[in-house]
C-alpha cells in the first residue's frame, strides 16, 4: 500500500530558506527512512540533499510544498512543516 | 515527445543571437504574447490566398519571395491578399533580411493585432538560428536527484538513494581527470529528436557536497578542467547498496541491456550494487569504456555468447 503526506508551508524567517537552515531542514529529513521532496515553483527536488535544498534558494514569504512517501511519512512532513513555520527557531 | 513549455515573444525579442527588431504594437503586447509551438513556417502559398495549411500557432517567416510576389499585383490585390492571410492571426510575422514590412502591411498588421518583427539575418541562416533557440526554449525539462560526470566523454548520470556515496564517486572522477557537471541536482532538457542535455542549476554550479566536509568548490580546487557547463546523457547508472538477502538479480553476463527512461527518451541502464569497499569510480570508468566500444559496435557479451554457442554445438556434434 503506497501512502503519501504532504503540506505546504510559508517561509516566515526574514533570512529565508538560508544556508544553516537548509541544513538543519536536510538533517530532520534525513531522520525519517520515507522518501521526501520539497516543491518551489514547479521545481522538485530531494529533500535530503542539501544541494537540493539550497538550489531552491526560497526567500522569506516564499510557499513551498513538503511530499513525503513511504514509512512514517505523515510524520515526517509534520515535523518539516513545524521547523518552517517555527523560522527554523530563529529570532523574528 | 513534442515540446512542452511557452516563450514570450519579448523573450525571442530580448535575445541578441537572433538580432529581432520590433516593427509595429509595443513590448509590452510581446510579453503578453505566448510561443508554443517549437516549429516554423515558410510564408509561401499563404500569401497568395491559399491559407488552407498556414498553422497560426507557428511563427511565420516572410522573405524576398513573399515581397516580389506581392509588388507583381495591383494595389488592390495586393491589399486583399495581406487581409486574407493576416486575418488568420498568425502568432507573429517575422521578415527576413532584406526584406521590411511595407507600410500597408504594417497598417493591416496592427489592425489584425498580429505582431510583426525583423531580423537581420537572411532567411537561410535565420530559420536554422530560430529552429535551434526555439527547440532549447520550449524545451521539456526535468529536475533528477543525481550526478552528471563527463567520463572519457560519455555523460553518466549517477543516481542512488541518500547516502550510497555518489557525492564521494563524483569527487573520486574528478580526481582522476573527469568533469564535473552536477552534484545531486541535474537539470534536464529535452532536445529533439534524442537528444538529453544535462546542466547544473546556476546556483549550485561547480559545487560538490561531502558528508563531513561540506560544499567543495572543484573548479577552484581541481581547476577548470574539472568542470563542465552542459553535457548530453549517454548512460544513467543507479547505485544500490549491495544486500544479500534481495531477490534482485544484477546482470552477470551483460546480454540484457535495460533502459532508463527521461522525458520520454531512454538510455542504458544499469544498476551496481554497492558495498562498503566498491571502488565505484574505477567501475564507472569501466561503464564508460564499455559504453564506447558499445557506440562502436563491439559488444563483448554477444562476442562471447557466440564463441559459446559454436563450442556448444560443435561438441554437441561429436
Amino acid at each position: 500500500m503506497n501512502t503519501m503526506a504532504e503540506k505546504t508551508v510559508t517561509i516566515r524567517n526574514k533570512l529565508g530558506l538560508h544556508a544553516r537552515a537548509a541544513s538543519m531542514f536536510v538533517k530532520e529529513a534525513e531522520r525519517y527512512a520515507c522518501e521526501v521532496e520539497m516543491e518551489k515553483a514547479g521545481v522538485r527536488v530531494n529533500a535530503k540533499s542539501i544541494m537540493g535544498i539550497l538550489m531552491l534558494a526560497a526567500p522569506f514569504g516564499s510557499t513551498l510544498k513538503i511530499i513525503a512517501k513511504g514509512p512514517n511519512d505523515e510524520e515526517c512532513v509534520t515535523a518539516l512543516a513545524r521547523l518552517v513555520e517555527v523560522g527554523f527557531e530563529e529570532e523574528a | 515527445m513534442p515540446a512542452t513549455g511557452s516563450v514570450t515573444l519579448k523573450r525571442l525579442l530580448d535575445n541578441a543571437d537572433l538580432s529581432l527588431t520590433i516593427e509595429n504594437l509595443d513590448e509590452e503586447t510581446l510579453e503578453k504574447r505566448e510561443l508554443k509551438d517549437n516549429r516554423v513556417q515558410v510564408v509561401g502559398l499563404s500569401i497568395a490566398g491559399f491559407t488552407d495549411h498556414l498553422y497560426r500557432e507557428r511563427v511565420q517567416l516572410f522573405g524576398k519571395s513573399e515581397t516580389d510576389y506581392l509588388t507583381t499585383l495591383t494595389e488592390e490585390e495586393r491589399r486583399a491578399k495581406i487581409e486574407s492571410f493576416l486575418e488568420r492571426r498568425p502568432v507573429a510575422v517575422i521578415f527576413t533580411d532584406p526584406v521590411r514590412p511595407t507600410d500597408l502591411f504594417r497598417e493591416i498588421a496592427t489592425r489584425c493585432e498580429v505582431p510583426l518583427l525583423s531580423t537581420r539575418m537572411t532567411s537561410s541562416i535565420f530559420i536554422d538560428f530560430i529552429k535551434d533557440h526555439l527547440n532549447r526554449l520550449l524545451a521539456a525539462t526535468s529536475t533528477l536527484h543525481a550526478q552528471l560526470i563527463d567520463v572519457f566523454g560519455v555523460g553518466m548520470l549517477i543516481m542512488g538513494e541518500s547516502g550510497v556515496g555518489k557525492s564521494e564517486t563524483s569527487l573520486d572522477l574528478v580526481m582522476r581527470g573527469h568533469k564535473l557537471i552536477a552534484d545531486d541536482v541535474v537539470e534536464v532538457r529535452y532536445i529533439p529528436p534524442d537528444h538529453l542535455v544535462g546542466t547544473c542549476n546556476e546556483m549550485m554550479r561547480d559545487l560538490i557536497e561531502i558528508r563531513g566536509i561540506g560544499l567543495i568548490n572543484v573548479q577552484r580546487m581541481f581547476g577548470v578542467t574539472a568542470v563542465g557547463r552542459e553535457k548530453q546523457i549517454d548512460c544513467v547508472i543507479n547505485l544500490v547498496l549491495w544486500d544479500q538477502s534481495s531477490t534482485f538479480e544484477y546482470e552477470r553476463i551483460g546480454s540484457t541491456v535495460r533502459y532508463y527512461e527521461i522525458l520520454g527518451v531512454k538510455r542504458p541502464y544499469y544498476i551496481i550494487p554497492v558495498r562498503h569497499g566498491s571502488n565505484l569510480s574505477s567501475l564507472m570508468e569501466v561503464i564508460a569504456r564499455d559504453h564506447m566500444l558499445k557506440t562502436q559496435g563491439i559488444n563483448i557479451a554477444e562476442e562471447f555468447e557466440k564463441k559459446l554457442e559454436m563450442k556448444l554445438s560443435e561438441m554437441g556434434g561429436k
